[in-house]
């Protein structure tokens, strides 16, 4: 050592110095306790919500949707899984995948692509055990009959599909359309709640269900599928639709609106130009036309208007004033009564009743067999008829005069009617008068105890023996010689006005006359009643025998 | 009486080694659960610790005297590796700090942490006190020289270390207020051109640090998640291995840098604060021990080597809870990884060879 150490200045400088150090340690330290006291305790609650919405995710379990029946108890409607897989749409370094995942869905779903993948890949791609890529399973509807029920059953849409879906988005499905849209509360059913615990890279390492599902009810139809597949059948290709029920009940046994749909993309086969979303059962109006004449007769009779006996001589038109309205048969019928009148659809007659009878009696016989009120049939937005009740003849541009009135007795002008509600109308003529509830759930039946309309037997028995030889002698003949006895009446609704009957073959399709049939049978205690109505063809006879037969031939074994 | 009593290993503190015990095995406990209850970490950690169990041994059949002589030549040797990080280093994360050495890869400047304030103790020690001019200047290149070398890697925050522990060193030692003083104005001045200087990702955690909640998807990621994790711990934790943001892979580095998140997420503010407790404990007692050496070479080893362990840990845990950038520096005796946790060790076996408890019953110098 080559000098003496003063240990004690040594000592002084290094304890000075030393208490400093230490001092700035111990404010560090106080200083990384204190923040951990606001991270730890003062924030605890809101750092324990992020981490769970981190490592949690909450999901909801799809309740099994209620099945739809037919009157045989064959499944119409039913959910069926759908396996998807949704993979990244670019390859993403794993790092910047597993960020991206862990702190947004919503922006990890922006990335990814889903597509429908058959049960066998789906197990496949399982087996892989590929973080990267998000298998699910969600219900989908599956529809027994294809496109033959559209219009009556509707679909169902669903969320779009989130591959990292929180609770907002679901593959629930709610009805759109039909029977789906008006029992949609009671076919949903109630979904459960479950909650995944997931790592950073969105892989599920646990699930603790909270709550189970409740599926929904099922939904029991009065349809019969094969009265339903042979109408679908008959109106392929054509515009139309047709409609048998129960007179004794009110259910619908058979409805059909074509062109139809493909009930799982309904979008996608969407034709605008042919309306085939329009359901046509419910939605659609149409005149009535001659299909009103036993009804007015009825009434008419009825109320001693005329009576079976009397004759009218028909030139082959109406003149009012100087103005001729021209029967379908331009020579004329001759001379006609009731019975003629109503077998060959004699306008003449009827304009003659019609201009009696003024507009105020029309409207009043036309809402005794409720065309003033919709149906409430289990059906959605359903449309309601036009009728000419003082209210809208005031309202009227261009006025109400009698050439109005005049044509209203033969179904024309501006009267429309939902086919459905031509329905309702053909019920009561062949039930004599039971205002049954139309409809198409079972359990939804409500019959009519007491008659609503208060017509004397007698009235009925000749209205029903008039009806009944149309379809032997009448219009609607092609029936004679059926194994079944059957009461009808046709009516064509005029779409364009035309001077000679030459020239409506020179008409374009979309300007000739609809086709329209009513009718029920048998004759006594009918046990079936149709509405046909076809769109620009006369084919509703034809189409209506065809169901009749085929419901007797179908009835009989 | 005492000295006939007293055993050959009387001259070493058992404080200081039942502290650091416990404080291995609350590491040990850490990573057990960080590894989803494995021992694979454990058995790693514990592999690479027999190093510093050979240089312990070592260190204690060596004399006093040939440690402080030896400094020169571990001071030149930390140098060369450093040298050769930079020529020949492994790199991870854009920097260069590991030397693949076959077994394992070694950072030197862990190393450096230790061999500095030795290789200062033992100049400043030899000049005696007060310092001398020359000692000054000498022990000021000491520090720059491998301050650069570090800072050239690049790794700001070991840099910060070294700068800190070397001129701890000088400050105990009596650095007059003057150049103190002069030191900090001049750091304040050129703190613009040191700004324009830093690499890009370094001013990106500044900025983070700045505004936390700006962008927490890329720059801010891992302190957001490490403070969520630390924030739904509570009070009491969820519990040893139910960390949920830890155990599921939330918090990146949980092994390694951001070990002290899990800690806080599982055993709560409770745990934290024993750790803290710990730590301070193991500082302060080497401090402590230290401070009543006379030899002047033995007391700036174990005061720095002491507070080289608290500021370490200190900056470790201040990154981990969102106070200071994210910075590579793993939490001492805890992080997975085997230069810090041998090199602490080692740094602590000096402490427990120089640190005689009672220097009077030893015959001081």
């Amino acid at each position: 050592m080559s000098k003496l150490r003063n240990v004690h200045t040594e000592r002084m400088i290094t304890k000075k110095r030393l208490v400093i150090v230490v001092s700035i340690f111990v404010c560090a330290y106080i200083l990384l306790l204190s923040n951990l006291y606001t991270i730890q305790i003062k924030k605890h609650e809101y750092y324990l919500g992020l981490a769970t919405q981190y490592h949690t995710r909450n999901v909801r379990i799809e309740p099994q949707r209620g099945k739809i029946y037919d009157a045989n108890k064959h499944v119409l409607a039913t959910d069926q899984t759908t396996f998807i897989a949704c993979y990244p749409k670019l390859p993403l370094d794993q790092q910047e995948f597993i960020q991206q995942s862990a702190l947004s869905t919503r922006k990890a779903s922006k990335t990814h692509q889903c597509s429908e993948v058959e049960s066998w890949d789906y197990a496949h791609i399982n087996h892989w055990n590929n973080d990267a890529i998000i298998l699910k399973t969600h219900l989908t509807r599956q529809y027994a009959q294809g496109n033959k029920l559209s219009h009556l059953i509707g679909y169902t849409s669903h969320a779009s599909i989130n591959p990292l879906s929180n609770e907002q988005a679901s593959t629930h499905q709610s009805g759109v359309n039909g029977i789906e849209s008006y029992y949609d509360d009671q076919l949903k059913g109630y979904p459960g709640k479950k909650v995944h615990t997931i790592n950073a890279s969105g892989t599920i390492q646990q699930t603790h269900t909270l709550s189970k599902s409740i599926a929904g009810e099922d939904i029991y139809t009065t349809i019969h599928s094969n009265l339903q597949k042979k109408a679908h059948y008959l109106l392929d290709g054509h515009s139309g639709t047709v409609i048998m029920l129960n007179p004794n009940t009110g259910a619908i046994i058979a409805a059909v609106s074509t062109p139809s749909f493909d009930p799982k993309n309904p979008i996608k086969s969407a034709d605008y130009k042919n309306s085939n979303l329009l359901n046509r059962i419910t939605q659609a109006t149409y005149p009535p036309a001659s299909t009103l004449k036993p009804i007015f007769s009825l009434l008419a009779l009825e109320d001693q208007h005329i009576s079976v006996q009397d004759k009218i001589h028909d030139p082959g038109y109406y003149l009012v004033g100087n103005k001729r309205f021209r029967d379908w048969k331009r020579q004329g019928h001759g001379e006609v009564d009731l019975n003629k009148a109503i077998n060959e659809s004699c306008d003449t007659y009827f304009y003659m009743l019609g201009h009696r009878l003024g507009i105020d009696t029309l409207v009043n016989y036309l809402s005794l067999f409720k065309f003033n009120q919709a149906t409430q049939i289990d059906l959605p937005n359903e449309k309601n008829n036009l009728i000419p009740t003082a209210q809208y003849r005031r309202a009227r541009s261009g006025g109400w005069y009698d050439g109005h009135t005049i044509i209203t007795a033969i179904g024309q002008g501006d009267l429309a009617v939902t086919p459905i509600s031509l329905a309702r109308a053909t019920m009561l003529l062949a039930n004599k008068g039971y205002d049954h509830q139309l409809h198409i759930n079972k359990s939804n039946q409500s019959i009519a105890k007491t008659p609503t309309l208060k017509v004397q037997d007698k009235n009925w028995e000749i209205i029903h023996t008039i009806l009944s030889s149309v379809t032997q002698t009448g219009t609607a003949k092609k029936f004679a010689g059926s194994s079944y006895s059957v009461a009808g009446k046709t009516g064509s609704a005029q779409v364009k006005a035309i001077d000679k009957k030459a020239d409506y073959y020179t008409l374009k399709q979309y300007e000739k006359d609809h086709s329209l049939f009513i009718g029920f049978s048998p004759v006594i205690n009918p046990e079936v009643a149709i509405v046909t109505i076809i769109e620009h063809e006369p084919l509703a006879v034809k189409v209506s025998k065809s169901m009749l037969d085929y419901y007797w031939e179908v009835t009989q074994k | 009486m005492s000295r006939i009593r007293s055993s050959r290993y009387d001259h070493i503190d058992p404080i200081l080694i039942y502290l650091l015990l416990s404080a291995i095995l609350f590491g040990f406990l850490s990573l057990y659960s960080a590894d989803h209850q494995n021992w694979g970490l454990i058995t790693k950690q514990l592999i690479r610790a027999t190093p510093a169990l050979i240089a312990t041994a070592i260190l204690f059949k060596l004399n006093k005297r040939t440690l402080q002589d030896l400094t020169p030549i571990i001071y030149t040797a930390s140098i060369i590796l450093l040298i050769m990080v930079l020529l020949l280093g492994y790199m991870t994360n854009g920097a260069q700090r590991w030397l693949n050495l076959g077994l394992f890869k070694f950072e030197p400047s862990e190393l450096v942490k230790i061999s500095l304030p030795l290789t200062l103790a033992s100049i400043i020690a030899k000049d005696g006190l007060p310092l001398k001019n020359y000692s000054i200047i000498k022990s000021s290149l000491l520090i720059i020289l491998p301050f650069i070398l570090v800072l050239k890697q690049p790794d700001l925050g070991t840099a910060l270390i070294i700068a800190t522990i070397g001129g701890l060193c000088l400050f105990l030692s009596g650095l007059s207020r003057m150049i103190i003083l002069s030191l900090c104005a001049l750091l304040c001045i050129s703190s613009p051109i040191i700004w324009s200087q830093m690499h890009d990702y370094q001013k990106q955690r500044v900025i983070t640090l700045l505004n936390p909640e700006d962008d927490i998807q890329h720059h801010g990621y891992h302190t957001h998640q490490s403070k969520i994790a630390i924030g739904s711990g509570g009070m009491t934790g969820k519990g040893l291995l139910n960390g949920t943001q830890n155990q599921l892979g939330f918090v990146p580095e949980h092994k390694t840098d951001f070990v002290f998140s899990l800690i806080c997420e599982e055993l709560g503010f409770i745990g934290a604060t024993f750790w803290l407790s710990l730590v301070l404990a193991i500082g302060v007692r080497a401090i402590l021990l230290g401070y009543r050496q006379y030899c002047l070479f033995s007391k700036l080893c174990c005061i720095s080597v002491g507070c080289n362990f608290m500021l370490n840990a200190w900056i470790n845990m201040a990154m981990v809870t969102g106070i200071i950038p994210v910075v590579g520096i793993p939490l001492p005796l805890i992080s997975y990884g085997g230069t810090s946790f041998v090199m602490t060790l080692l740094g602590f076996a000096i402490v427990l060879k120089l640190g005689n408890p009672d220097p009077r019953k030893q015959g001081a110098w």
